[in-house]
């Protein structure tokens, strides 16, 4: 048996452990906390209303252990998972981010720059990357401050590219890129 | 609201973030300032959108990560992404 691939290790940050999951386990956090969450359903999964579990199976990013990771967030101090965090390996080394903190008490507490910090850290210290891609609805100013914060570099925008299933309009979305390169100058310059 | 663009950009900040305008100095950043999170972030742009009397357009959304970038925009012209 070979090595386990670097995104399965658990990772831990000052407030935070973060714990891979597997497909079960990512489908019943995922399900039964976002499905009537009305802004998580909108922004992440692009559904104005809850699904059915076969549409949610459907819809779901399957963690595969390869190029499909998945994180639960879970506070140091113990209790349910907060929120998920998964990375999606792509071609080139490259890799997109998506997270959602369910659990509202955590939101405005910087939880996504902490935990990302860590993942982005090990992803690019593992060899695992060299550069992350990610996108984002540009009226979504929470998640933009979350890559200015990391200093993620906005790339380009796809106007009217995508459409918000509340508002039935269509909507810009920001293009960030960070590279390894750049993110080791950012580490040496904190140090 | 104060005629400087420097001085109206850290008005801006220091009352979306809830501090005070000393604690907001001209280089702050997200990077620097620890009172700016993501929420603050939020008020930050709906205060600077309420000061010009429009939306933002996703780039100049795109470029604020400091009270320069808010200074650039008061100053009309694009903050850098």
């Amino acid at each position: 048996m070979g090595k386990p691939h670097p995104m399965l290790q658990r990772l831990e940050t000052e407030r935070f452990v973060l714990r891979p999951l597997g497909r079960v386990e990512a489908y019943r956090i995922g399900r039964s906390n976002w499905n009537h969450d009305q802004e998580i359903m909108r922004n992440l999964i692009h559904s104005a209303k809850p699904l059915d579990p076969w549409r949610w199976l459907k819809k779901m990013v399957w963690v595969n252990g390869k190029t499909k990771f998945s994180y639960a967030i879970v506070p140091r101090d113990g209790g349910e998972p907060i929120g998920i965090h998964g990375m999606t390996l792509q071609k080139h080394r490259s890799a997109t981010l998506v997270v959602a903190i369910h659990d509202r008490a955590y939101w405005g507490k910087q939880v996504v720059a902490e935990i990302r910090r860590a993942i982005i850290d090990h992803a690019f210290e593992h060899g695992v990357i060299d550069r992350l891609c990610c996108t984002v609805n540009a009226r979504n100013i929470a998640s933009v401050f979350n890559y200015k914060k990391l200093g993620f570099r906005h790339v380009g925008t796809l106007h009217q590219a995508h459409y918000d299933p509340v508002s039935k309009e269509l909507f810009d979305t920001l293009i960030f890129e960070l590279l390894k390169s750049d993110w080791q100058k950012q580490r040496m310059a904190h140090a | 609201m104060p005629d400087d663009v420097d001085l109206r950009a850290r008005a801006t900040v220091a009352n979306a973030l809830k501090c005070s305008l000393d604690a907001v100095a001209a280089d702050a950043s997200v990077a620097s300032l620890p009172q700016w999170d993501s929420i603050g972030h939020v008020n930050i742009v709906l205060e600077i959108e309420a000061e010009i009397g429009r939306p933002l357009a996703p780039e100049e959304i795109a470029g604020i990560a400091s009270v320069a970038d808010v200074a650039l925009l008061y100053a009309g012209r694009k903050a850098s992404a």
